[in-house]
């Protein structure tokens, strides 16, 4: 892959939106970011990994100096209500564990995660029933 | 292996049931909500027809002693895998040490926890269903009772690993919403709609009545459970007094005694009876029957012999391509 493929998919993923983007050949893997987004690949893992560094209970500490943005891990129609539930997984502004679900992602028959990669204040960023690409922002968690 | 910590009367080993055997006088048993139980076999990468834990009433409680992928499908009642929460039809790995809690479901009748490679009992007449009339299958011929310990299944070289699922895992849509059946109703009032065939003494009920077995909303009574509903609603009249011999039934069929008050045959029915028959319930939907509470309401909905053979066909395709799409889930997490 040359300098011209590479800013040619960057073009790409400027014009359809894409925050991240993956490409792995058996020979080389190449990873694409956009500026300004975090991605939190693994959240379950991350918590254990914050509990395993972190003492009980100071573990929120972890989140308490900046704003963490949860991206989405597929892409697919979010919602942060499963449908055979009355009630939300999350409500705006709530207060959330490392780990909570926070939504789902549907794609056809299946449902996807979306879990809080540390603890805080909750503000989302996507409405129900929107078709979002892989990697885009869903939510931001401030300091709790 | 697992075990019990706490559980309600009547949870079960259940798979799709027995059959092949009615003609020795050996009901069917398997899952009130097969779907579920097929569900949830499907998102672990089992046979459909492995067996798993029925639950029936909760709360319910169990311990992992080994690590293993489960999947836990039917009502929606908030579960959880030590303090974390477990979303409705979702599958995940455990950790031996792990306890996982069933709450009191808001909705829907029954949970099904199915285990990586399915639950280990011995199969009597091919299958591994608990026959709670003749005490035998499942888990020694009984409803599971704390301290029970339950195996899964010994691996098989190139089967599914045990371990194949994320920590966070992933999750199916209800079939409800994949295989819908909604009965009109005036009054907003919600019940569950089965899809029913006319059967052997239809025609001796009177007019009114059949208008009345169409038109009513039956309610579930207290006198309901694996071996069948007993129905409150109108008072079902024959024009003639219907005198039978005992013959075979099958679970689905409705039948009415002198009372005029239909019963619903179910999983745990026995093979024969003498009460005349006015309709059976598809196949196809009985599922839908598994999932209905005690003082919930049924709707029947008038169906053919045609109809009810393209809505099992419906199922399977279903269920192929859910289990096609949850194949491709399960490499996109391995």
């Amino acid at each position: 892959m040359n300098n011209d493929e590479l800013r040619e998919l960057i073009g790409l993923m400027e014009a359809g939106d894409l925050h991240v983007l993956e490409l792995k050949r058996p020979d080389f893997k190449v990873r694409l970011e956009i500026a300004n987004e975090t991605r939190n690949g693994l959240p379950w893992q991350a918590c254990n990994v914050a509990e395993a560094i972190d003492a009980p209970g100071t573990a929120t500490s972890y989140a308490a100096s900046a704003t963490t943005v949860v991206t989405a891990p597929h892409f697919g129609i979010f919602s942060t209500r499963h449908p055979a539930r009355q009630e939300a997984f999350v409500e705006e502004a709530q207060q959330v564990a490392c780990g909570d679900t926070l939504g789902v992602l549907r794609i056809n028959e299946i449902y996807v995660p979306v879990l809080s990669p540390v603890a805080g204040s909750l503000h989302r960023l996507v409405d129900d029933e929107v078709l979002v690409g892989y990697a885009t922002p869903l939510f931001e968690i401030g300091a709790a | 292996m697992i075990e019990i910590l706490a559980t309600g009367a009547l949870s079960t080993v259940q798979d799709l049931g027995r059959e092949g055997s009615l003609r020795f006088g050996v009901g069917t048993s398997g899952a009130m909500d097969d779907l579920a139980l097929a569900i949830g076999n499907i998102l672990l990468g089992n046979d459909c027809n492995a067996a798993a834990i029925e639950v029936p009433i909760l709360p319910f409680k169990m311990l992992f002693l080994e690590d293993t992928d489960f999947a836990l499908t039917g009502a929606d009642c908030g579960a959880r895998l030590d303090n974390r929460e477990i979303p409705p039809w979702w599958c995940l790995h455990a950790s031996k040490g792990q306890v996982l809690t069933l709450g009191i479901p808001q909705s829907d009748a029954r949970a099904y926890v199915a285990l990586a490679g399915g639950l280990d009992v011995a199969e009597v007449l091919g299958s591994r269903s608990t026959q709670m009339r003749g005490n035998f299958g499942g888990f020694e011929g009984r409803p599971l009772k704390k301290g029970d310990r339950l195996q899964t299944v010994a691996r098989t070289p190139g089967a599914t690993p045990r371990s194949a699922i994320s920590a966070h895992g992933f999750g199916v849509r209800p079939p409800a919403f994949g295989l819908p059946l909604h009965a009109a109703s005036e009054d907003g009032v919600t019940a569950t709609a089965v899809r029913v065939l006319p059967a052997g003494e239809y025609d001796s009920y009177t007019d009114a009545s059949l208008e009345q077995f169409w038109l009513a909303r039956w309610q579930v009574t207290p006198q309901s459970d694996r071996y069948g509903y007993r129905l409150a609603g109108p008072v079902l009249a024959a024009k003639h007094v219907i005198e039978k011999r005992s013959h075979g039934i099958v679970p689905g069929v409705i039948q009415v005694p002198q009372s005029g008050q239909p019963i619903i045959q179910l999983r745990d029915a026995q093979p024969s009876g003498g009460y005349p028959k006015i309709g059976t319930v598809i196949e196809a939907d009985i599922w839908r029957l598994g999932q209905t509470r005690i003082g919930e309401s049924i709707r029947f909905l008038k169906t053919s012999y045609q109809e009810a053979v393209a809505a099992q066909e419906e199922k399977q395709r279903y269920l192929a391509q859910l289990s096609l799409a949850v194949q491709m889930q399960r490499m996109a997490n391995s």
